[in-house]
């Protein structure tokens, strides 16, 4: 069976354990193809956290653009993050927002991967 | 050993063959077996038992739900049109008049009082805010929801 550590060294803690409970599912060569494309879809918690201290410089919101909620980006960019109070919310939060879009990504993907 | 921990220690079976699922209790084997000798042997240890087992309960709350619901009970209890009222906001507090976001909580609460005209007056975008937060807070509950179910299963049976 394939190992998280091995194919996906880079993520870490709550992905670590989502992205290994799918691995069970697999065999080695859907493992080894999930994880390569997992890796250039998945966002990095560090880049959504970068990005949302750029809402203090005025432009709030990108890290929900990024991680497809076009509608509340939209509200924070217009809004400048309301009044920062939803950038500070975002910053203490980031990990979660990083890893709801993430786990999305990893179960499309693991479909895609088991009927290919 | 008392009938509790045994059955503890068969949902910790069980729980092995449920790991390919997913769970924040994924290291509740040990946590399980140590609970029966600490209740045991060492009754002074329970308060930091409790605390471990509360800890990945708190991980599954969506704490950003949360806030986006404190904030919109917040606003059903102030008074729109009151001319002055306390602010968070970091740019009035430091003397700059112009602010983005500034008039958002006015709005959303004159929409609760139905004065939909002052609503668009005081932040235009106001209401689409509101159906935004909204949206956004039903979809972590549910998640969160879901969440809570899963895990029972699993560590349960």
């Amino acid at each position: 069976m394939a190992n998280v550590l091995e194919l996906l060294p880079e993520i870490m803690g709550d992905e670590q354990f989502y992205i290994g409970g799918l691995f069970k599912n697999m065999d080695d060569k859907q493992a080894q193809q999930f994880a390569n494309i997992y890796r250039t879809r998945r966002k990095d918690p560090q880049t959504i956290l970068l990005v949302t201290l750029v809402g203090f410089l005025g432009i709030a919101g990108i890290q929900r653009f990024l991680t497809d909620q076009i509608g509340l980006g939209i509200l924070y960019l217009l809004t400048g993050g309301i009044c920062m109070i939803g950038t500070i919310i975002d910053l203490v939060n980031y990990k979660k927002i990083a890893f709801e879009y993430n786990q999305n990504q990893a179960n499309q993907l693991s479909m895609m991967v088991k009927n290919m | 050993m008392p009938d509790r921990c045994l059955r503890w220690t068969q949902s910790s079976v069980r729980h092995d063959t449920f790991l390919d699922n997913y769970s924040p209790f994924q290291t509740t084997k040990e946590l399980e077996l140590d609970s029966c000798t600490i209740l045991n042997y060492n009754l002074s240890a329970i308060p930091n038992h409790y605390m471990k087992k509360l800890i990945p309960v708190l991980k599954l709350v969506e704490w950003e739900a949360v806030l986006w619901l404190i904030g919109l009970v917040y606003l059903l209890f102030i008074n729109p049109y009151q001319p002055q009222h306390y602010t968070l906001c970091p740019f009035k507090n430091m003397g700059i008049t112009f602010c983005p976001g500034c008039g958002l909580g006015r709005s959303i609460s004159l929409f609760y009082h139905g004065d939909l005209l002052h609503s668009l007056k005081a932040h235009p975008l106001g209401i689409l805010a509101f159906f935004l937060i909204l949206a956004r807070m039903t979809k972590l509950f549910i998640k969160m929801y879901f969440n809570f179910h899963k895990t029972k299963e699993v560590t349960y049976g």
